[in-house]
C-alpha cells in the first residue's frame, strides 16, 4: 500500500467534517487539524490502521461523502472502522475539544483516604449490614 | 536438542512464570533462604511507558498494550489459535505477568465456591475449604496493602484491611444508590491498590486507567514489589527466558529443570531441585504437554490425561447506564468503585447454577462510549448518519462523563471439552509450538448471564439511567483463565494433589489458577494468590520431606 499522501489528507477532511461538524460549542473536525497533525499522531500510535485507513479513504475519493461512507460501512467495514477511528480518536486528542467537553483527560484527582464516606453517614451502607450475612457457608461434615 | 543446552547452576527451585501465583512462591521461598531461580518471558516492564497518562491511552489499548496477546502481537506473546474458541484469552507476558494489566478488582471466593459438589451438585469440591485458605489471603492482603472496607455481608467475618477505602466517586454512589432502592447487597470495592503509601507503592491517584498499566506505581503488580524485595534477598530473575519443556529423567523418574530460550535466541539448560510452574492456565498445559519423555509420551505429568482440560473462562457480561448528570464517569479507579454478590449464590428457581459478582465501574475515557478496554462493543447500525454528525456529538454529550457499567463476572462451570491443546502448525517467535484454545460457551453460563444482565439493567435504571445498553457476552473477555491441570485427591481425576505437587512427579509443582477445580463466580487474583501462598508456606515447612532431583 502506498503511503499517505496530500489527495488522501484533502478526501480524509471532508469525510472527517462529515462524521465530526461543528455542533454547539464543538468544533468541527478539520478545525483542530485531524487530517493534518492529529492525523500524524493518531497513525504514529497505531500503524497497523494505515492500510485499512488509505483504502478506504481512497474508495471515497471524487464519490458523494454519505454515499462512499455508507457503501465501506456495508461492503469494507473494517475500512470504515479505520477511518471512524482515525477520526475520533484524533479529535478526542485535542486540547481545544477537551476543554469544549469539560474533559481535563485522566489525570489523578487528590482525595483524603481518612474522610469518611458519604455512604457511612447517610444510613446506605448500614442498610446492607441490617439485612445479615448472604453467603452460605462451608457445609459441616455433618450437615 | 536438550544436549546442547548451556549448563547452569543447580537452584533448590525453579519458578516459571513471574506473575502473582509465582512472584508469591518467588518472594517467601527467597525469604525463608531457599535459593530461587525465577523464568519470566517477558521483559520489564517502565511505568512510565503505560499509556493512560498520554492522551492516546485508549488509541493505543486497541493495539500495543490490547490486553489479547493475538490483538498485540508483540515479539514476547506467544500467539493463540483460538478459531475455535468463543472467548479470547487475555494476558501480559512481562516482568509481574497479567498483573501488570490487570484491573487490581479484590474479590476473593467465597465458602460455597470451594464446595459446589457438596452444595449444588455440580462439578467438584475443592480439597480444602476457604477457611483453610483464609489465613493466607490475609497475608497476602497485608503484603499487598488492600484498600477495602471490613464488614462485607457477602462473607465470613474477615478483619479489616491494611488501607481505608478509595473514593468510590460520583459513579459509585450512583450505582450504589439503586442497589439501595432495590434492597440489594452492595459493598465499597475492595482493591489491588493502596490508599496510602505502603511496601513501596504509592497511594491510588484514581487517574482511571488501571487496566492500560499504571503510571502512578499505585496498583499493585509484581514487578513493582514482590520481585525487587526477592532479587534484594538473593533470587535469580532471567527476564525474556522462555520455556521450551521441563526435562523428565526417566531414570530418577523427576524433573531436573528446565531448557529454555534466552531473549538472543540461545538454547539454555536450568537445573534445579523442585520446579514450580506459574505460567497460567494456558501457558502452564502449553509447557507440560511440549514436555515429552519416555515416561510421559502425551506430556508430563499427564497420566490422568487431564493436563490442557477444564479450562475455564469466566462468561463476562457488560451493563452500561447513562444518567442525566455529570458524574465525571473518567475518573478511577477501575479498579472497582463498588461490587455487588445479590446473586452469587444458587438459586435454581432461575434456569441456571451458580451465580456472579459485579463490579460497578467508571465509564472510562470518551473513546470508551462504546467499548471497554480496547475493544469496541456497541456497534453501530443502520444508516451511518444515525451514528454520525450531530448524531455523533448529541451521543457524546448523553453519555460521555455520564456513565457507569456492571462487569459482570459469571461462574464457568468445568467441562473437558473445553480445552488447552498444542496446535499442529502454530509456533511462536523462538519456533516453540503454540497452543490451541477449544472454548464453547456452556447453556448454564449463557443463561446465567441473561439472568445477570436483565438485573443488571434494572439496577441501572432503579439509580436513575435514562438510557441502557446491554452486552450479554463479549468476545475478548478472557480476563480470567482457570482450570487445565486441576487440584484433587483422586490421581484419575486430576493433575496435582491439594498442595499443588504433580500426582505423577513428586519434585514437579504447578501453584497458579491452572489447578483450580472450579471457578467461582469472582475475580480470581485475590484466591490465585492465597492459593500459591499457602502451597508455598507447606513446600517452605515441609522442605525437608521433599523427594527432588
Amino acid at each position: 500500500m502506498d503511503k499517505l499522501n496530500d489527495e488522501d489528507r484533502k478526501t480524509f477532511a471532508v469525510l472527517a467534517d462529515y462524521l465530526i461538524p461543528e455542533y454547539g460549542n464543538k468544533p468541527k473536525a478539520t478545525a483542530v487539524g485531524v487530517h493534518q497533525e492529529l492525523l500524524d499522531k493518531v497513525l504514529a500510535v497505531r500503524p497497523d490502521l494505515s492500510t485499512d485507513f488509505i483504502r478506504g479513504v481512497r474508495f471515497a475519493a471524487g464519490n458523494d461523502v454519505s454515499d462512499a461512507l455508507n457503501t465501506l460501512n456495508k461492503d469494507d467495514r473494517i475500512a470504515f472502522d479505520a477511518i471512524t477511528l482515525v477520526a475520533t480518536g484524533g479529535y478526542l486528542m485535542s486540547e481545544t475539544v477537551r476543554e469544549a467537553m469539560g474533559y481535563p483527560g485522566q489525570e489523578p484527582a487528590p482525595y483524603d483516604p481518612h474522610e469518611t464516606p458519604e455512604y457511612m453517614t447517610n444510613g446506605m451502607l448500614e442498610r446492607v449490614t441490617l439485612r445479615g450475612p448472604i453467603y452460605r457457608p462451608t457445609p459441616r461434615d455433618d450437615d | 536438542m536438550a544436549s546442547k543446552g548451556k549448563l547452569s547452576e543447580e537452584f533448590d527451585v525453579l519458578i516459571i512464570g513471574s506473575g502473582p501465583s509465582g512472584s508469591v512462591a518467588a518472594k517467601w521461598m527467597t525469604e525463608a533462604g531457599m535459593s530461587v531461580v525465577l523464568l519470566e518471558q517477558g521483559d520489564w516492564v517502565d511505568p512510565g511507558d503505560y499509556p493512560g497518562d498520554k492522551p492516546e491511552f485508549e488509541l493505543a489499548g486497541g493495539k500495543q498494550w490490547h490486553p489479547a496477546p493475538n490483538f498485540r502481537d508483540h515479539e514476547r506473546d506467544y500467539p493463540i489459535n483460538t478459531k475455535e474458541s468463543d472467548v479470547e484469552p487475555l494476558m501480559a507476558s512481562a516482568v509481574g505477568g497479567s498483573a501488570t494489566i490487570f484491573g487490581g478488582h479484590w474479590v476473593s471466593f467465597l465458602p460455597s465456591d470451594f464446595r459446589v459438589k457438596t452444595l449444588d451438585g455440580v462439578a467438584d469440591d475443592w480439597p480444602f475449604t476457604y477457611e483453610d485458605q483464609l489465613p493466607h489471603l490475609l497475608a497476602v492482603e497485608h503484603a499487598l496493602g488492600i484498600s477495602g472496607t471490613a464488614g462485607n455481608t457477602a462473607y465470613p467475618p474477615q478483619g479489616s484491611y491494611p488501607t481505608p477505602n478509595i473514593p468510590i466517586g460520583k459513579v459509585g454512589n450512583k450505582l450504589a444508590s439503586g442497589l439501595d432502592k432495590l434492597g440489594w447487597h452492595w459493598w465499597p470495592g475492595p482493591n489491588a491498590m493502596p490508599s496510602i503509601p505502603y511496601n513501596g507503592l504509592n497511594p491510588c491517584a484514581r487517574r482511571g486507567t488501571c487496566m492500560f498499566g499504571c503510571n502512578e506505581k499505585a496498583k499493585w503488580s509484581p514487578d513493582l514489589n514482590f520481585i525487587p524485595e526477592s532479587i534484594k534477598g538473593g533470587l535469580k530473575l532471567i527476564p525474556g527466558a522462555r520455556v521450551r519443556e521441563i526435562e523428565y529423567n526417566d531414570d530418577k523418574q523427576r524433573v531436573t529443570g528446565a531448557i529454555y530460550i534466552d531473549r538472543n535466541g540461545r538454547e539454555r539448560r536450568q537445573l534445579a531441585k523442585t520446579v514450580i510452574v506459574c505460567g497460567n492456565t494456558i501457558g502452564t498445559p502449553r509447557i507440560l504437554l511440549n514436555s515429552k519423555s519416555k515416561t510421559f509420551p502425551d506430556g508430563l505429568a499427564n497420566n490422568s490425561g487431564l493436563v490442557g482440560k477444564r479450562l475455564m473462562m469466566h462468561p463476562f457480561g457488560l451493563v452500561m447506564g447513562h444518567f442525566d448528570e455529570d458524574l465525571e464517569s473518567w475518573r478511577g479507579p477501575s479498579g472497582m468503585l463498588i461490587e455487588t454478590m445479590e446473586f452469587y449464590e444458587t438459586d435454581e428457581s432461575r434456569g441456571f447454577v451458580r451465580g456472579a459478582k459485579w463490579g460497578g465501574m467508571s465509564g472510562g475515557g470518551p473513546l470508551s462510549t462504546k467499548g471497554f478496554v480496547g475493544s469496541e462493543v456497541f456497534v453501530d447500525g443502520g444508516k451511518i448518519e444515525d451514528a454520525w454528525g450531530v448524531n455523533w456529538h448529541q451521543m457524546m454529550d448523553r453519555r460521555f462523563g455520564r456513565t457507569g457499567l456492571y462487569a459482570i463476572i459469571g461462574e464457568d462451570l468445568p467441562e473437558e471439552s473445553n480445552a488447552v491443546t498444542i496446535d499442529d502448525d502454530l509456533v511462536d517467535s523462538d519456533g516453540i509450538p503454540a497452543p490451541k484454545v477449544v472454548y464453547k460457551t456452556s447453556e448454564n453460563s449463557t443463561r446465567l448471564l441473561d439472568f445477570h444482565s436483565a438485573r443488571a439493567e434494572e439496577a441501572m435504571l432503579a439509580a436513575g439511567a435514562i438510557e441502557t445498553q446491554v452486552c450479554p457476552q463479549m468476545r475478548e473477555s478472557g480476563w480470567h483463565l482457570l482450570g487445565t491441570c486441576t487440584m484433587g485427591l483422586d490421581r484419575e481425576k486430576s493433575v496435582v494433589n491439594e498442595w499443588g505437587q504433580a500426582h505423577d512427579v513428586p519434585n514437579l509443582f504447578i501453584f497458579d489458577g491452572s489447578t483450580f477445580p472450579t471457578s467461582g463466580g469472582a475475580n480470581p487474583t485475590a484466591t490465585i494468590m492465597a492459593v500459591a501462598h499457602r502451597q508455598t508456606m507447606h513446600m517452605i515447612n515441609e522442605r525437608r520431606n521433599v523427594e527432588t532431583a
